[in-house]
């Protein structure tokens, strides 16, 4: 090779990485990475030490020696720190070993390891991100547009678990995205249901969207209308707005004479599904003042309220403000005093309903059958700093 | 760790960091990646700390261990995924060599060579490293650096694409 060529390839390399600035706290991160991977190894050794100690235990017990063993118990399952953030986290989600935060007013998708907290990854995204979803084989969904009356660009993501690599379809819009299959999802636009294929992430391939017939959802055009959407008794049900903010109802798409919600009673402030039911936290507004708490209730496949007694006649569920489910587990932010989150199962059996150790106001949250992943604000509705969480998940709520 | 061997840790990260980092990027091609590897180098470094600034070898400590990581974890890369080819990755700022097509094209040619090969140009040309730093960061022989930039000049004469009048960018 010339020396010209040498030249060139000095002056690509200075070029190609003359962006690149290391973190400012760099120095600060790997002093603490250096002292966790040390306590781990602590932990370890400590572990080793225990397990040999049982182990000559059992075996001196074996051999008759019938003396008090003392208790070598597990340490108590107390909640773990995952995360600190200076943002507002809007969604998070937990998908094998990934965490997934999304800051969708910050434009940031964090990814870490969800036994850790080691930051596995962070994308800023094109514009705000309203929707994030994890479909069957871990693939990441993500949604971004502007807000009302900001600019920029549109469209939606199939992110791969690490966030290294991804496709994209660019210029739609929506606020939900509901995966069907490892590259497939339904979208709610005004008109009615989208399905939405993108290629693998980081592969080629055409991304297509394909209008549903039928799945109309009775939104007023120019109005994005689906805020929310869920599977139900084989249907699709979407939270849309037809004439405001206040006037959020559920419809299932292609059904929509069917609606739960809405006008000046009802107002829906949360929803998810477990397949068989929806469960929906709601608020009224009386004489101008709003309440943003009220009673969480269940929908059957027919919009039908079907709230068990006990749920509705608990009290702490009658001031919900949120919900989210895990399999047959519904979690509940409320703001009765000492509740800030509840749980309990929903599947053959109901309840009891479980306070949780968790203090502040519950913001995000995402659960797996063992672990359940809390993003609250100390005090409530505070800017500072807030950590994510995870606990362990009750045995009444399994 | 004493107050002043912290102190020194901090200096160095702040003397070396960025070019470390470049470095590391330029092998990777992926600035998160080459983010956790300088990461992970530098907890390594600080849990030695005193032995490796006694030595007076922190920067190259640090470098091999990037390096030999990028090297590993590209390999095993290879099979399980594939990059993207028309897009930056999100969050990947766009290379600041667009608009030099010339360079952009030596790039994505230097992208298509071995890891090994990869790591062996940028310790050359970025790093400015002679044949036998290079062996000592790669752990291999100055015979076995020399034949890995042989391979990787005579790959990048082959993939560097011709310019319409027959001469190569």
């Amino acid at each position: 090779m010339s020396a010209e060529v040498n030249q060139e390839l000095k002056a690509a390399f200075e070029t190609a990485s003359e962006f690149v600035r290391p973190h400012p706290e760099l120095a600060e991160r790997a002093r603490a990475g250096a002292r966790r991977r040390r306590r781990r190894t602590l932990a370890a050794t400590a572990g080793a030490c225990a397990a040999v100690l049982v182990i000559a235990g059992s075996a001196y017990a074996a051999a008759g020696h019938h003396q008090h063993a003392g208790a070598l118990s597990r340490p108590a399952n107390s909640p773990r720190v995952l995360a600190t953030v200076d943002y507002q986290v809007t969604q998070l989600a937990v998908s094998g070993r990934y965490l997934y935060l999304l800051a969708g007013q910050n434009s940031l998708l964090t990814a870490y390891d969800a036994a850790t907290g080691k930051l596995i990854r962070q994308v800023h995204l094109p514009n705000d991100a309203p929707a994030l979803a994890i479909g069957p084989g871990g693939l990441v969904w993500l949604a971004y547009s502007p807000d009302q009356g900001g600019g920029g660009p549109t469209g939606v993501w199939l992110l791969s678990p690490d966030l290294r690599l991804h496709s994209a379809y660019t210029g739609l819009r929506t606020n939900t995205i509901l995966p069907s299959g490892p590259t497939t999802a339904w979208i709610a636009d005004q008109h009615g249901l989208v399905r939405l294929q993108l290629p693998m992430p980081g592969q080629s391939g055409r991304a297509t969207a394909h209008r549903v017939p039928g799945s109309s959802l009775g939104a007023s055009p120019g109005i994005a209308p689906g805020w929310w959407s869920g599977e139900i008794g084989g249907r699709i049900a979407v939270l849309v707005t037809n004439a405001g903010v206040n006037d959020g109802h559920l419809v299932l798409a292609g059904l929509p004479g069917l609606r739960f919600g809405g006008g000046w009673q009802t107002h829906i402030s949360a929803v998810t599904s477990t397949g068989s039911s929806l469960w929906v936290t709601t608020y009224t507004q009386r004489n101008g003042e709003t309440s943003l708490s009220g009673p969480l209730v269940r929908l059957d496949s027919r919009l039908a309220v079907s709230t068990p007694a006990p749920m509705h006649s608990s009290q702490v569920l009658a001031r919900s403000e949120s919900v989210w489910s895990a399999g047959d587990t519904i979690w509940v932010a409320t703001d009765a005093r000492g509740h800030s989150l509840v749980c309990f199962t929903a599947g053959r059996t109901i309840g009891p309903v479980t306070t949780m150790p968790v203090s502040g106001e519950v913001v995000a949250l995402s659960a797996t059958a063992s672990t359940v992943y809390v993003n609250a604000l100390q005090p409530p509705g505070s800017y500072a700093p807030s950590h994510v969480v995870a606990y362990q998940v009750p045995a009444a709520c399994r | 760790m004493r107050a002043a061997d912290d102190a020194d840790f901090s200096a160095f990260v702040a003397a070396s960091a960025r070019r470390l980092l470049r470095g590391a990027y330029l092998i990777t091609g992926d600035l998160a990646e080459a983010e956790d590897l300088l990461q992970t180098a530098l907890e390594r470094a600080y849990r030695r700390w005193p032995s490796i600034r006694q030595k007076d070898v922190p920067e190259a400590y640090v470098r091999k261990i990037i390096v030999t990581s990028a090297i590993d974890a590209a390999r095993r890369r290879k099979f399980s995924s594939a990059p993207l080819e028309d897009e930056q990755l999100p969050g990947l700022p766009d290379p600041a060599v667009e608009g030099v097509p010339g360079r952009t094209a030596l790039l994505s040619c230097v992208r298509e060579l071995p890891p090994g090969q990869r790591a062996v140009l940028v310790l050359r040309y970025f790093d400015d490293l002679t044949e036998s730093e290079a062996a000592r960061v790669l752990g291999c022989s100055v015979g076995s650096v020399k034949s890995q930039h042989a391979r990787a000049i005579a790959r990048l004469r082959q993939l560097i694409p011709r310019q319409p009048d027959g001469s190569k960018t």
